[in-house]
């Protein structure tokens, strides 16, 4: 009977990466001074279940290396061999090609074979380089050391002790190799349970010039003495890919033997790679087993699903916008009750509006976690000491947010240490800590989630910005910027202020991109930094891409929504307050500042109601690293609109995010902040 | 229907096909029924800005945002008026990121009518009309002409994904 | 082995009056994703070679696909009657080849 494992593929994949997640954050928190042996378990817990599921499921490269890197993690869980920042190093560089080789299988594409065995090799290296297992001497492992290591590996069964002689044939298939079994690595393990001798079977072995290459030509018979019980051998076998033939045998030979517990029999072993016994069929897999999640009830649930449990719910906030506008419009006896009945309709259903976006919630420790690891390679790479500080992890955001936040903190946390901790040389000479820290933070903030990167390094050079900007004409020569605009000059595109381009920092990505990605998740991005202090950037990000809370403006027959995270504050305009500067352009004092006035009626060629500024209304927004005044007839209110893409079945619209569905059912446009400064800038350019 | 439908070869060479036809100014047009959602009266849109002239706007579509399109307007009619009795025909086309929906605007539906294939001819050259680019072919059916059209083409690049940047309204 | 020792004796030709030497640097990686190269390198030689060196010095990483291909030319070329030695073995190879039987194979070396 064979059961079809594809349908457990994804939970394998899942949990495996979650799983090599953990462990690489168990590995950056190792202490390789005085490791504890809980994290040790921990991590080599990650290598045996992913080897059984790869297992499993026939994944025979990525059985393989598991194999290989849980035969290290054994030998560090024995004391055997001390843990040092180079083998620290090995077992993160292994979690890079075990997600590698993950992905590469999920995705159906080739593994990197090469990598993978380069890693294997080093690793094996270390295994066979450990005390009191000289290379020189491999086979003749004296008895005193085998035998410790046999009752190491004998762990856990009945009393070793008792010497059998094994007689192992191994018949590989052609492709025995090229599915990641590499023979010599299974032989130097049986070396280590005691006397073996092998003998290679060359008659198939065809002249040099008609072989295959990558294809298995040899097969071997094995005699391996050993007082290790039967279960270490056969598990030293039992990740060997199915493409072979393989018997065991177990003789009673002329050494001295009280008896032998293990009938002499021979005994074919199933293709280890195999399914599951039939009887076991209904069981997932192994992988499913030790997975914590199960433990502590949680489901796993496809994001359409979801997703589609949002859209009802949006749908449904639309119909309480209608039935609330239509009771408003009655009277007549009952209409208290119907008025009562919708102000509960309206409170069950936020409750399950909340409800229902938490599901899509994930702590963005799923995002900083990537951190650690990338600052500290980077540190090592820059010759920099970098102490990374998070704080805010348990923080929780939209799936779609956290998937597409990471690439733009990524890019900061970059920036802060390519430009922003000094050298260890300069931080000394300023008196500071040799070690400079970056700080990853994230909080709720109202309705948003604010994250914060900050660094002690050097800080904002104003001076280098302002020339470098000068230069690149991106201001005019005689104009005034306040700090916080120069400040604003790094978000520029174009705009870097690297001396030495930086393998790390590179070209072309600068911050203007990290800009345009946190503005396409309706977030903004401000930095404050103070000249040898450090720099801050505060992104402000929206908690879902489902929902916005927005201002409704009118503007001739048209209603456009303002998104409040956008919205300053809306004021009327006395004409005096007003100044028309040579090319047309109004301005107004803001806060001690200028800001241009954006009329929407004319941005959107539409009639307005109010043309004279004080007759409408002047809403002060943010975006793109400015502020500007949009002119609007009237205020219309406050609420919650659900966002419905534009692009589904049209396309982008200058200046427009997306579109929402009002209480009347008709359609109102989400206006693009940033976008729409940008654009009005742009055309009276033109 | 005397052949299976489902046999694409077969409808090529003979089996009919059911056409929508509607009216504008004084030309009969027809659409290939499968495409058609609904047929709805006017409902005011909501307006695009900086959209070309003839896509009025978007409207609500069951949740869906769906941009309308004034056919007349894009067919050269000058006249065009918004009353009771105008009609929107919403049709989906496959495009390359799914299915897609549309409203056309147009003076009024008349009918539901069966087309033989053989009996549709290829559209003389007409130049560049708006129109032209869109005409799958010509129909005489009960001594009236047809014009037959191809609905993927009518929301094409000029009306759809790159109308915002292609000139600015007012 | 000993059908095989015996054709070897067949074949072999007077090594005479021309002697003719090749060495053969083996490359850092011969593992098995190299090993089509390694082959063609082994088997473009001239047939009138009759002195072969294979230099191990630079090998770092191989496998059994590696020791494999390697046993099969020492084969082909005691069947020929070349000598065949290698040079710059490291333990890791004698300790590879030990494990899988081929050592005799491999056997002559400087």
């Amino acid at each position: 009977m064979t059961i079809d494992l594809t349908q457990f593929h994804d939970a394998f994949f899942d949990e495996s990466f979650e799983a090599l997640d953990s462990m690489e954050s168990t590995l950056l928190k190792l202490d390789t001074g005085s490791p504890d042996s809980e994290s040790i378990n921990t991590i080599f817990r990650v290598a045996h279940s992913i080897k059984g599921g790869a297992a499993t499921f026939g994944f025979g490269e990525i059985t393989s290396f598991t194999h290989s890197l849980e035969t290290l993690l054994d030998e560090l869980r024995g004391n055997r061999i001390a843990i040092s920042p180079q083998i620290c190093d090995l077992l993160l560089k292994s979690v890079d090609v075990l997600r590698a080789m993950l992905a590469a299988t999920k995705a159906k594409q080739p593994i990197d074979a090469q990598g993978v065995a380069d890693l294997q090799f080093d690793i094996e290296l270390v295994i066979v380089h450990r005390e009191g297992a000289s290379a020189a001497a491999p086979l003749a492992a004296n008895s005193s050391a085998a035998s410790d290591l046999a009752a190491v590996a004998a762990a856990g069964a009945e009393q070793p002790g008792r010497l059998v002689e094994w007689q192992i044939d191994l018949r590989p298939g052609p492709q025995f190799f090229e599915r990641g079994t590499d023979p010599v690595r299974i032989f130097r393990e049986l070396a280590v349970l005691g006397n073996l001798m092998v003998t290679a079977h060359l008659d198939a072995l065809p002249p040099c010039q008609d072989m295959e290459p990558g294809r298995c030509y040899l097969s071997w018979s094995l005699s391996l003495v050993s007082d290790a019980p039967e279960a270490a051998i056969r598990e030293i076998f039992e990740w060997v890919n199915a493409d072979c033939e393989l018997t065991f045998r177990a003789s009673q030979s002329s050494l001295p033997m009280p008896a032998v517990r293990v009938p002499a029999a021979v005994v074919t072993l199933p293709a280890p790679a195999a399914p599951l016994p039939a009887g076991d069929a209904a069981q997932p897999v192994p992988v499913a087993q030790s997975s914590s999640a199960m433990d502590s009830g949680s489901i796993r649930v496809g994001v359409e699903k979801i997703d589609e449990l949002i859209n009802t719910v949006g749908e449904l906030v639309i119909t309480h916008a209608m039935l609330s506008q239509i009771s408003r419009g009655i009277s007549g006896p009952g209409t208290e009750g119907l008025r009562t009945a919708i102000q509960q309709l309206e409170r069950n259903m936020r409750q399950l509006q909340e409800s229902v976006m938490r599901v899509r919630m994930l702590p963005i420790s799923a995002v900083f976690s990537r951190f650690p690891r990338m600052v500290r390679d980077l540190g090592q790479r820059l010759e920099k000491q970098v102490d990374l500080k998070i704080t805010g992890e348990t923080t929780e955001l939209d799936k779609t947010v956290l998937e597409k936040i990471g690439d733009p903190l990524v890019h900061l946390v970059r920036n802060c240490i390519d430009h922003g901790i000094e050298s260890a040389a300069v931080r000394a000479a300023t008196g500071k800590n040799i070690a400079g820290t970056i700080h990853m933070n994230a909080s709720h903030r109202g309705g948003s989630i604010c994250i914060e990167v900050s660094d002690d390094g050097g800080g904002l050079d104003c001076e280098r910005i302002v020339a470098k900007a000068r230069a690149a004409g991106l201001v005019g020569a005689d104009d005034n910027l306040s700090r916080e605009e120069i400040q604003e000059l790094i978000f520029l595109p174009g705009f870097s202020t690297a001396e030495i381009t930086t393998d790390v920092s590179g070209r072309g990505v600068g911050m203007d991109v990290v800009r345009r990605n946190v503005s396409d998740l309706g977030g903004k991005i401000e930095v404050q930094s103070e000249r040898g202090r450090g720099s801050q950037f505060l992104i402000t990000l929206p908690l879902t891409l489902a929902i916005v809370d927005g201002l409704s403006v009118a503007v001739g027959d048209q209603t456009y929504i303002l998104p409040m995270m956008s919205t300053i504050e809306s004021l009327r305009l006395s004409p005096t307050q007003v100044t028309t500067i040579a090319d047309g352009r109004e301005v107004f004092a803001f806060r001690d500042d200028y800001l241009p006035i954006i009329r929407l009626y004319r941005f959107f060629g539409l009639t307005p109601r109010a043309r004279a500024l004080h007759d409408g209304l002047v809403v002060v927004v943010e975006g793109a690293g400015r502020r500007v005044g949009l002119f609007v007839d009237d205020l219309l209110g406050q609420q919650q609109v659900v966002i419905k893409s534009l692009e589904t079945n049209y396309g982008h619209v200058a200046g427009i995010a997306a579109a929402t569905i009002l209480g009347d059912g008709s359609v109102a446009l989400i206006l693009d902040v940033p976008d729409l400064i940008r654009s009005a800038s742009r055309r009276e350019a033109a | 229907m005397t052949r299976p439908s489902t046999d694409p070869t077969a409808a090529a060479q003979g089996a009919m096909s059911q056409v929508l036809t509607f009216v504008i100014g004084d030309v009969t047009y027809g659409i290939d029924i499968p495409c058609v959602q609904e047929i709805r009266g006017w409902t005011a849109v909501t307006r695009l800005p900086q959209s070309p002239a003839d896509i009025l706007g978007v409207l609500n579509l069951r949740g869906a945002i769906v941009p309308v399109l004034d056919l007349r307007l894009k067919f050269g009619s000058s006249n065009v008026q918004y009353t009771p009795v105008t009609v929107i025909v919403v049709v989906s086309v496959m495009s390359a990121t799914g299915p897609r929906e549309f409203g056309m605007v147009v003076d009024g539906v008349s009918d539901v009518i069966d087309i033989a294939a053989q009996d549709v001819k290829p559209a003389p050259d007409l130049g560049n009309a708006a129109s032209a680019a869109c005409i799958r072919g010509l129909a005489t059916i009960g001594g009236r002409m047809v014009v037959l059209l191809d609905v993927n083409l009518l929301l094409g690049k000029e009306s759809a994904a790159a109308g915002p940047e292609a000139d600015r309204a007012a | 082995m000993k059908s095989a020792r015996k054709t070897v004796r067949r074949a072999s030709r007077p090594s005479g009056l021309t002697s003719r030497s090749e060495v053969i640097a083996l490359p850092a990686d011969c593992t098995l994703r190299n090993i089509g190269a390694l082959r063609d390198r082994l088997c473009d030689l001239p047939a009138d070679v009759n002195n072969i060196t294979l230099d191990l010095r630079q090998l770092e990483r191989f496998d059994t696909a590696t020791l494999q291909l390697v046993a099969a030319f020492a084969r082909d070329q005691v069947r020929r009657g070349t000598n065949l030695m290698t040079c710059g073995n490291r333990p890791a190879w004698d300790e590879a080849a030990e494990l899988l039987g081929l050592t005799a194979t491999l056997a002559a070396r400087v």
